[in-house]
């Protein structure tokens, strides 16, 4: 056990992010940088440009301005100018993205195991016993039923195909993983599971996050640091823990003291 | 090193945007040096700012203006204005911090939560569970609550995992708030002994200590915190 040296480089480096829809701005200005292992949480009401700048940095929105730095097992890349097929490549070995919606990340009438297995397979894995025994180890991961496996994913529950999502993402051992508003649509005691299913398999796998969300319950649990967006800008960034505690910025400190405790 | 940590010139107002615009000055200019081997007891009516001044020590609270500088890794750093990341750094491995209440995470096990600090550093549950589980027998936490998450514990047992977990890693400064409140005269010597064992390892300790005898065996020297005239400008 030894103090690493903490001066290793960002694992993604986000700057001046803007994404305008015509004349309206979708987000202005955003700058971070994110380290190996740790998680970002992006906060702010609907329509304060959290998920368009998820979109921007995760490769499937091209921001109008800014640069996306993403250090690859490769080499360091520019997402937004690299050639596709590198971008590609990146986005599906070394990235992954969990959807608000379980249907935009799953294929609803492939069964749970092709679900999982699709990855493994477009990653160059052939064996389909491996695939299999792959598909089956990650669905006890995510606590999902493995007799469960032969099953379409639209025969699940709410919680189910959002534990499925994850597992289908994961499974290739991504760096870096994107989470769009991931427990927004689930029962709170769903929730709860969900949320501690993901901190046990961030740290397990020494995974890196950005989680966007307006629950700051989800962001005192999950994320290691906080970005406050309002109106497509910044407002406030820091460690969570700080933002949470000792807001500064007026809108902030309006977030924080409006959350209801049971 | 003639000092752990040196806190100059600190100045720390709250803004209360939300209520009128309220503003509530905590700290003007105060300064103290921490130093090697030290334990400083904070003393002071209650409301002064003993436990803002610890979580200003821990980053916890954002330094308004003014250094606190902190002996890390071999650099000299100001956790005023230091980037999350580098806070993160020293959190894990130079500044340790017993908070009142334990922040309890669904599902995760009480033997967990105080294995974490050591399991974040690297190593592996295996190598650091025997320290856990000292600990944890020593605070008298009966060995069929540790494989249980901490949410159903009692506010003493949740404060002896607190205790567990702060102590299962050993850092050069630990903030201690009010480690034994809450606590029966037997676990409360307990938590004594296991704090003058940091010490005697050489970890220099700013903590608050409502406790007179508890104060009086920890401490080597008192700082006493005085209120901020709300009146001047």
């Amino acid at each position: 056990m030894c103090m690493k040296n903490s001066d290793d480089i960002p694992l993604l480096k986000v700057e001046s992010i803007s994404k305008y829809y015509g004349r309206r701005i979708g987000c202005l200005g955003i700058e971070f940088e994110l380290w190996p292992g740790e998680a970002l949480g992006i906060v702010g009401e609907s329509g304060s440009g959290k998920t368009t700048l998820l979109n921007c940095i995760s490769g499937q929105l091209e921001p109008s301005e800014g640069a996306v730095w993403y250090s690859s097992n490769g080499g360091v890349i520019d997402m937004c100018n690299a050639p596709e097929p590198q971008r590609r490549l990146v986005m599906r070995t070394e990235m992954g993205t969990v959807y608000q919606n379980p249907r935009d990340g799953l294929r609803m009438h492939v069964s749970a195991g092709g679900n999982i297995g699709e990855r493994l397979m477009a990653n160059g894995l052939r064996h389909y016993g491996q695939v299999r025994r792959r598909a089956l180890n990650w669905l006890e991961k995510v606590e999902i039923d493995q007799e469960r496996i032969d099953d379409t994913p639209d025969t699940f529950s709410g919680g189910m195909q959002q534990r499925l999502q994850i597992a289908r993402n994961l499974v290739t051992r991504p760096r870096l993983i994107f989470m769009d508003e991931p427990t927004s649509g689930l029962d709170v005691s769903v929730q709860a599971r969900l949320l501690d299913l993901l901190r046990g398999l961030v740290t397990e796998l020494d995974l890196s996050m950005v989680i966007v969300t307006h629950d700051l319950a989800v962001t005192r649990l999950l994320a290691h640091r906080l970005i406050v967006m309002r109106g497509g800008k910044a407002v406030e960034s820091g460690l969570t823990d700080q933002v949470l505690d000792d807001p500064q910025h007026p809108y902030t400190q309006l977030l924080v003291s409006s959350i209801l405790q049971p | 090193m003639k000092w752990m940590i040196d806190v100059d010139r600190l100045n720390k107002n709250f803004f209360l945007h939300t209520q009128g615009e309220a503003k509530i000055p905590v700290f003007r200019d105060f300064h103290m040096k921490l130093k090697p081997g030290e334990s400083i007891a904070l003393v002071g009516p209650s409301g002064v700012g003993k436990s803002t001044l610890l979580r200003l020590l821990y980053g916890n609270y954002k330094t308004g203006s003014g250094k606190i500088l902190v002996h890390h890794n071999g650099d000299v750093l100001n956790m005023a204005g230091a980037d999350p990341h580098m806070i993160l750094h020293i959190r894990k491995w130079t500044i340790g911090y017993v908070s009142q209440f334990l922040r309890v995470i669904p599902r995760v096990p009480a033997i967990q939560v105080v294995m974490e600090p050591l399991t974040v550093r690297g190593a592996s549950e295996k190598e650091v569970r025997p320290r856990a589980e000292e600990l944890l027998s020593r605070l008298r936490i009966p060995e069929r609550l540790w494989s249980l998450s901490p949410t159903t514990f009692s506010g003493g047992e949740q404060q002896r995992i607190n205790i567990a977990r702060g102590f299962s890693a050993t850092y050069p400064v630990m903030l201690l708030d009010e480690p034994t409140a809450s606590l029966d005269p037997v676990n409360s010597g307990t938590v004594v002994e296991i704090i003058k064992e940091a010490i005697g390892m050489g970890t220099s300790i700013i903590g608050i200590f409502h406790d007179e005898d508890v104060r009086n065996r920890l401490a080597s020297r008192c700082v006493e915190i005085q209120p901020v005239n709300n009146h001047t400008k």
